[in-house]
């Protein structure tokens, strides 16, 4: 009965979403308790979402198989947390997950939102029940979570052996909360647009979303990396994969975003190019959540999918995008264009900012889908792969990197370019001086590397300088100083903070790709391998039962340049439910640098074919991102309103009093 | 019943917390008709802190003028365009008549989609398994209830298979062939019966199962056991031109991990010697890995088309060259991911002795 209170709380769900969205539109400026219905219909639809999940959850937890999802994708010998993971390892609950954060979103819209002008709100939130109501009806009428069977099995045919990974319990829900949290961003563009009023304030409401966004969508891509890193058994960290394409073009244009949502709001100034952003934005977070469910696209991250769904979906998608592309054709001369600047200036760089990464969105997003429409145009197969994304994406991204640590120093308004570079030689001597330090220390070869090094070191010392210079140390005292770089508003570290964060996934990167040794041996146990200095010794073979799967595990002893042995464990696994092999590697990280030992398969003469690593510095791109997202969350913590003091032009200014 | 209770106590409960929280008469300061209050709210706080600011020194009085001017605009243009206020009238009406819509929308919808009589089922509480029945008795049920009603296709899809474990081969022939006419055609329901019907002609796949093989095959194309018969069939039956192109289809389609991968492989390996050996003369065949070796050294290839090589050269007993486009290979394909097929072929030939990465 649990069960079927969950379906019925999910169907009430949809029906408040139908209603709000109804009522939104229709009457939305006419009366304050429409906007107050509104808001109460938003806090009820993710309590009953919430419920409605929960009874999803519980039914996987007591491994009730008459529930059709729970015998597909569970299996009742998994430990607790895989059988909770595996409510949303499917297409069904992760549409079920998406639906409960988007309902959490539009609550938190609900519940912070009382100062908004009730007019705006009661759009933002008929906006947000129009896409509850299209997304949760999509999820009870083609893709119902909720199916039962009758008789019901006696046991589940378990979860893709992948999925069975505490990986699957973390990147989906972090990767959702970033693709929703957009969905507010849009909600206030559509909003702007019907209601022809942008502001200020507007942005003031907009960014915070931007960030929590933006803060989740970096943290769900690095954790998705990662853990394609240590469970597709290569090592490989990024792919180019249309599904991580896709979830990589929401976070350029969330960037930019991000980016322009600052100027508006401290300068009034972008606001027609920060509401087209917001709607790309979110049009790309559909593209990449539901692009993949649709049938067109395979790749790791495709469910079973059936053409009636996909059409819908491609329906839904078309309806959406299309909608606000339409409004915003129709609406955006109504919005009053903002303030002016000087093109060198910090609205000026942020620009360029958003040229850039506006710019390798359009590449990414051409790279991702030309071999569709080429194929379903002309048949022609052709795949587009690492080598065209590689050159057209770092074309774009070095020049942008190049340029990074200057937007900082500009001042907004109209800025001094010879002053700027005068004070940032210091940091690009310290980045040039690192380079090379780094470059020689590892005995490479004459190679493209350092100068990527360069790159990386530039960004960091680039954005540390930056605070150097706001505390002007050396041109004060020093104990002034400090109180100074004590005084910045947290704004000002989280700039750094992430401006660092990226430079340091640039060295990873660089460091990572250039310099990784890679060998393939057959081994017995006994026998001996080195690699990068490091000596890495096969001791055994042992078969170790888990809970539903049969493993074998190969012990490695890995002796360290330095000194110092440490055992690792590769395994093989077999699931029992689906036959189906897996493999886990072993990785020890040593500083910064990772090695990565994978037991492959039994070879003809008994021996077993290993994978040997050595990844330097590999770790430093996740690092890079943590850094980037704990700098959203350090800007989020800062709510104050500071404005950005334009430069005086050098004529008297008239006092406007 | 009990279902239904909760069920109503629910959508009671969220309606009428929905009218009476929202068709309350207070107007609070929230509900301003306009954007101008929030607006100017907002433009006062900006004021406060670049007041702040000046204070502790973050902007020279110069800065703090200008910014302040800028505010001071911003104030003029947004009193100038306040709109007028707007009519409160209606709104109670308008809630009360949402609450009782979704009301209704919920309980129509569920009565599509829900089957509210149906009870919980989780594992812990549920009837163990008819205790260890044989498979001969299950059998015997199964035949019982087929007996009563051939039409039920759940039936035969579970005797079948048993049949072929049993060893009764005509019989699963006959129940594959009833799971065919009663349900939609696929290609793994074409192959079942092929299967049987093999097993029943003693290993021999002429007439009838070759013909459903085939038909598999076109409707099909990936399918693998109709691709790995097939091969097999032409094997057998002396086509080695095919049957070489057939395995190497079907290694191809492989993650790597699959049990019928060696079987497959030694297929192969068989095919295209007797297919070499036939046909051409040991110079031709050299001419041909030649050809091969020029064209992927310049313009690369595959990994099939280098596994494609470097078994070649193995089977010209040389194994220098093989270990060479080994090592090509390898600069062409730097994802072990994509190499699994190659890097076992190398492992299973004893190429991995020497320095991989060159």
């Amino acid at each position: 009965m649990i069960i079927e209170l969950g379906h019925f709380a999910l169907v009430l769900a949809f029906a408040l979403s139908v209603v709000s969205a109804i009522v939104g539109f229709t009457f939305r400026g006419s009366s304050a308790q429409v906007t107050l219905f509104l808001r109460h219909a938003a806090l009820l639809q993710f309590l009953l979402v919430g419920a409605a999940f929960a009874a999803l959850v519980q039914a996987f937890v007591v491994s009730d198989f008459s529930l059709a999802l729970a015998y597909q994708h569970s299996h009742s010998l998994q430990p607790l947390l895989y059988k909770v993971t595996s409510v949303w390892g499917n297409h069904e609950g992760s549409m079920l997950l998406w639906v409960l954060i988007l309902v959490l979103f539009g609550a938190a819209v609900a519940a912070f939102g009382r100062p908004l002008p009730f007019d705006l709100l009661a759009l933002v939130l008929a906006m947000q029940g129009l896409m509850v109501a299209a997304f949760a009806g999509f999820t009870l009428f083609t893709s119902n979570p909720f199916m039962r069977m009758v008789p019901a099995p006696f046991e589940g045919e378990d979860l893709n052996p992948v999925l069975q990974d505490i990986g699957l319990a973390i990147h989906p829900p972090l990767l959702y909360m970033g693709y929703v949290g957009f969905s507010i961003c849009f909600s206030f563009a559509i909003a702007a647009l019907i209601s022809g009023r942008i502001d200020a304030a507007w942005a003031r409401w907009v960014r915070p979303w931007t960030l929590i966004s933006w803060t989740f969508l970096t943290l769900g891509i690095a954790m998705g990396s990662y853990w394609a890193y240590y469970e597709l058994g290569w090592g490989g960290w990024w792919f180019w994969d249309p599904v991580e394409n896709a979830s990589f073009m929401p976070w350029l244009a969330g960037t930019a975003l991000l980016h322009s949502a600052i100027v508006m709001e401290k300068r009034n100034a972008l606001k027609i190019w920060t509401v087209f952003l917001a709607i790309i934005t979110f049009s790309l977070s559909l593209l990449g959540t539901f692009l993949v469910r649709s049938g067109i696209l395979t790749s790791v991250h495709t469910f079973a999918s059936d053409p009636t769904r996909g059409m819908v979906i491609l329906t839904m998608l078309g309806l959406f995008i299309g909608g606000a592309f339409t409004l915003f054709a129709m609406r955006a001369n109504a919005l009053r264009a903002g303030g002016l600047f000087h093109p060198l200036s910090r609205e000026g760089a942020l620009v360029l900012n958003n040229l850039f990464l506006a710019t390798a969105t359009g590449a990414v997003l051409v790279g991702t889908l030309y071999p569709l429409v080429l194929d379903a145009l002309t048949g022609q197969a052709i795949s587009v792969g690492a080598p065209f994304f590689d050159l057209t994406f770092s074309a774009l991204m070095v020049p942008l990197l190049i340029l990074l640590p200057f937007g900082p120093f500009l001042a907004w308004k109209r800025g001094d370019l010879v002053g700027i570079v005068q004070r940032l030689a210091g940091a690009a001597a310290l980045a040039l001086f690192c380079a090379i330090l780094v470059a020689a220390l590892s005995g490479a070869s004459i190679s493209l590397a350092p100068l990527g090094l360069l790159l990386g070191f530039w960004v960091m010392f680039g954005a540390i300088a930056e605070l150097v210079e706001k505390a002007r140390f050396g041109r004060l005292p020093i104990g002034q100083s400090f109180r100074r770089l004590f005084g910045l508003p947290r704004t000002a570290y989280s700039t750094t903070l992430a401006h660092f964060g990226m430079g340091v996934t640039v060295i990873g990167i660089v460091a990572a790709s250039a310099w990784e040794m890679e060998r393939v041996v057959a081994m017995n146990p006994g026998d001996t391998q080195t690699l990068a200095g490091y000596t890495i010794g096969f001791e055994g073979l042992t078969e170790e039962p888990g809970p539903n799967f049969a493993a074998e595990h190969g012990t490695f002893a890995i002796t360290a340049p330095g000194g110092g042995t440490r055992q690792a464990i590769a395994e093989r696994r077999v699931y029992v439910a689906s036959g189906q092999p897996t493999t886990e590697a072993a990785i020890e990280t040593y500083g910064f640098s990772q090695v990565y030992i994978q037991l492959g398969e039994v070879a003809a003469n008994g021996s077993h074919v290993v994978r040997l690593w050595y990844k330097p510095y590999v770790t430093l791109i996740w690092l890079g991102c943590v850094l980037m997202a704990l700098a959203g969350f350090i800007s989020l913590s800062y709510r104050r309103m500071r404005v950005a003091a334009p430069t005086p032009s050098r004529r008297k200014t008239v006092p406007a009093e | 019943m009990v279902f239904w209770t909760l069920a109503i106590a629910m959508t009671v409960c969220a309606s009428a917390a929905l009218y009476y929280a929202s068709a309350r008469r207070t107007v609070n300061a929230s509900s301003a008709a306009s954007a101008a209050p929030a607006m100017t709210a907002h433009l006062r706080l900006q004021l406060a802190e670049i007041e702040a600011d000046l204070k502790a020194g973050r902007l020279d009085e110069a800065q703090a003028v200008a910014a302040r001017a800028e505010l001071a605009r911003e104030v003029l243009r947004v009193e100038a365009e306040s709109a007028p206020a707007v009519s409160l009238k209606g709104g109670r009406s308008v809630v009360a008549l949402s609450s009782l819509g979704a009301a209704v929308l919920a309980f129509a919808v569920y009565a599509g989609v829900g089957q509210p009589n149906l009870p919980a089922q989780p594992l812990a509480q549920r009837p163990t398994l008819p205790a260890q029945m044989t498979m001969d008795e299950a059998v015997a049920r199964i035949e019982a209830e087929l007996e009563r009603n051939p039409q039920d296709v759940r039936g035969w899809r579970a005797v079948a298979p048993a049949y072929m474990q049993m060893g009764r081969a005509p019989d699963a022939a006959r129940a594959f062939r009833r799971i065919l006419e009663l349900a939609p055609v696929t290609a793994d329901a074409e192959i079942d019966l092929a299967e049987a019907l093999m097993v029943a002609q003693n290993g021999s796949f002429a007439g009838e199962p070759l013909e459903l093989l085939t038909s598999a095959a076109t409707r099909d194309p990936t399918n693998t056991r109709a691709l790995y018969y097939l091969a097999g069939e032409a094997t057998t039956a002396g086509r080695f031109a095919e049957a070489a192109e057939r395995w190497q289809t079907l290694i191809d389609s492989a993650q790597g991990s699959e049990n019928w991968l060696p079987a497959a492989r030694q297929g192969l390996e068989a095919a295209i010697t007797a297919r070499d050996g036939m046909g051409a003369d040991a110079g031709a065949v050299q001419q041909r890995v030649a050809d091969l070796a020029a064209r992927l050294e310049t313009s690369g290839g595959t990994v099939a088309e280098w596994a494609q090589l470097v078994r070649s050269y193995l089977v010209l007993n040389d194994r220098s060259a093989a270990i060479t486009a080994y090592q090509q290979a390898m600069l062409d394909h730097p994802d072990a991911g994509e190499r699994i097929e190659l890097d076992r072929l190398a492992a299973d030939s004893g190429l991995l002795s020497a320095e991989t990465r060159p």
